[in-house]
């Protein structure tokens, strides 16, 4: 059991070491491009809310929005699409072959990302509060941070839980993904409450968890918030336990899709 | 001998899209013994990774039986993979980001290896197959031959008790294929209990490295055997080739004189012919220069002609190796 453990940890850490070390190692160029276009967007949306009068509150709900855009991006096409990279690029192969689980190193990797998008989010959260001069209110920090690390984790589940659809799917999932990419934005509220869409409409767009962490973090950060969906404690039991779900669907998901892969010759083997 | 891997009647089937299902492998049955370097040789489109996947748990077979280190590939997966690596040739692998070294470490990390003892054992392989100094190389700046001395490393590094080769010395020049095999046989003479199983399509490569060769074609075992029992299977008699001076009257006189069969060749540009010999036994072979010294005739070179795997494999097939990777 020790023995267990102790790979899963060292896979995961492997595997996260990359993503790490990656974003140091791209060009700056790179963490440019994505943070301005990042804050451009953002900056599309305050101005709106701005120009036709809106409570001010709109613009730290963009902002919050803004904050969470890059760590939807990176599960999207960081971890969903991640498995079929590295199928791609003759590692998926060598995973598998090993002792360590594929859980571990589709874990390692998400860690990796969550990495990557916290330094583009922060840039991206000062630059908005400073030029756009918005006041959060913080009453209680740890909540709030325990809040976020839960709509994080049910979120990267999505992205792991997809990551075995990519897979399998390949290239006609890619183009599902890059259409879905927009609408999916937009459907999770990342630049307006999901209230405005009434009950039913708001329920279906709360299965992606990034539409109830955003709710619940703009109950927590924004001062009188009243366009909020349900309250933030019934938002966050229901993260957890899509955070639970999900992680299941994926684990059983990746053995799946091994079974599969060892009686049909597939996936592992490249150009096939 | 414990044996590392026992196969029996393995059939693999490849369900295809718009086409009948195909056998590549086709009720196959042998045993790898521990501490053999054993090869499959084939050529192309054979069924060798096809049975190389199967082993190293990447493939479920269709069909039979097989056990890898004493484990079912079926139901003892994980102990299968605790003590096994496999490395391809020409294969990529990696990111382009780490370096050698920090590449290595990845790899190592996936069977669980503490940081400080990988890092010893990168070191210790690295500078066996002399890229030491390139250790903190990019990856994605290596050369082909360089990627494939890696690959090795990265599969020696785990200790694995059975090791996999497919095609390890593929696209490899000559020399870069001379290190690989001297790599192989460095690593299995080194301790006891290890197991090579390689694939290769190359005659001579697994007539050199080998201990035991399975020869298959179409998916089918032709013969399994050392490769000196393979050679000396196919023919029981000696051969033999002399080049002696030109000499018009050669011919008749030894026909009669001679227990086996002769064919002469002559070269009166170079002055020289060339004698074939076909003995039934290794010590005709004294009678025979003794007479030519009684002629007075000197003998330019000598030489013992020792069939080839090809001559084997003709033999057996009925084809030209290369026939059969042209099909
Ligand atoms: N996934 C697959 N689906 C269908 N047919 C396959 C598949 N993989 C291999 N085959 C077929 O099975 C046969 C054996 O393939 P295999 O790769 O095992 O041969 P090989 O001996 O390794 O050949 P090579 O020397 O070219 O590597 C080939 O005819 C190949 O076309
Ligand atoms: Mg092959």
């Amino acid at each position: 059991m020790k023995k267990h453990v102790e790979l899963f940890v060292r896979t995961a850490i492997a595997r996260g070491y990359v993503r790490v070390k990656g974003q140091f190692t791209r060009d700056v160029n790179w963490l440019i491009a994505s943070v301005v276009g990042g804050f451009l967007t953002m900056a599309t949306y305050v101005y709106l809310y701005r120009s036709i009068q809106a409570p001010e509150e709109f613009s730290a709900m963009v902002l919050i929005g803004g904050f969470m855009t890059p760590y939807w991006l990176n599960v999207l096409w960081s971890v969903a699409v991640q498995l079929y990279w590295e199928k791609e690029m003759g590692n998926l192969q060598i995973i598998i072959l090993s002792p360590a689980p594929l859980s571990a190193f589709l874990l390692g990797l998400t860690i990796g990302g969550m990495f990557q998008s916290t330094i583009r989010a922060v840039i991206i959260l000062l630059i908005g509060i400073f030029v756009f001069k918005v006041s959060l209110v913080i009453y209680n920090i740890w909540v709030v941070v325990v809040v976020f690390l839960i709509s994080l984790c049910a979120l990267y589940g999505v992205g792991m839980m997809f990551s075995s659809l990519f897979l399998f799917y390949g290239r006609e999932m890619w183009r599902v993904a890059s259409i879905a990419q927009e609408p999916v934005s937009i459907a999770s509220g990342i630049y307006f409450p999901i209230k405005l869409f009434g009950r039913v409409a708001a329920s279906v767009v709360s299965l992606i968890p990034l539409s109830l962490g955003l709710d619940a973090l703009r109950q927590l950060l924004l001062k009188d918030y009243e366009l909020y969906f349900l309250n933030w404690k019934v938002e966050v039991l229901i993260l957890v336990v899509m955070w639970v779900v999900f992680t299941f669907i994926a684990i059983r998901l990746l053995n799946y899709v091994e079974q599969i892969a060892k009686r049909e010759a597939r996936l592992t083997l490249r150009w096939q | 001998m414990d044996k590392a891997i026992e196969v029996r009647n393995l059939k693999r089937v490849y369900r295809r899209l718009r086409e009948p299902p195909f056998v590549a492998v086709d009720n196959m049955n042998f045993d790898v013994y521990e501490g053999e370097i054993f090869g499959l040789l084939g050529p192309n489109g054979a069924g060798k990774t096809t049975v190389i996947k199967i082993l190293s748990t990447l493939l479920y077979p269709t069909e039979g039986f097989v056990r890898v280190g004493g484990f079912d590939v079926y139901r003892d997966v994980e102990s299968i993979r605790s003590i096994i690596n496999l490395v391809t040739g020409g294969e990529v692998a990696g990111y382009g980001i780490l370096t050698v070294k920090e590449s290595l470490w990845m790899f190592s990390q996936f069977y669980g290896i503490e940081t400080k003892e990988a890092l010893r054992r990168i070191e210790k392989y690295l500078k066996i197959v002399d890229m030491w100094d390139s250790r903190d190389t990019f990856l994605n700046k290596l050369s082909t031959g360089m990627v494939q001395r890696i690959n090795l490393v990265r599969g020696l590094i785990t200790d694995p008790k059975i090791l996999f080769l497919d095609e390890p010395t593929l696209g490899l020049d000559v020399e870069g294929g001379r290190i690989v095999r001297e790599i192989i046989k460095t690593w299995i003479g080194e301790r006891e209990g290890r197991t090579v199983l390689l694939t290769t399509h190359y005659m001579a490569e697994a007539d050199e490295l080998c201990d035991r060769i399975a020869i298959i074609n179409r998916g089918k075992l032709v013969a399994c055997d050392t490769p000196e029992n393979l050679k000396a299977s196919i023919s029981q008699d000696k051969y033999f080739e002399i080049t002696v001076p030109y000499s018009k009257d050669l011919r008749e006189e030894f026909l009669t004189n001679i227990n086996g069969k002769v064919s002469i060749r002559d070269f009166p540009e170079n002055g020289e012919s060339l004698i074939s010999l076909s003995l039934g036994e290794d010590k005709e072979i004294a009678n025979f220069i003794t007479i030519l010294t009684q002629r007075g005739l000197e003998i330019k070179t000598f030489r013992k002609v020792e069939p080839t795997l090809e001559d084997v494999f003709i033999k057996l097939v009925g084809r030209k190796f290369e026939d059969e990777e042209a099909r």
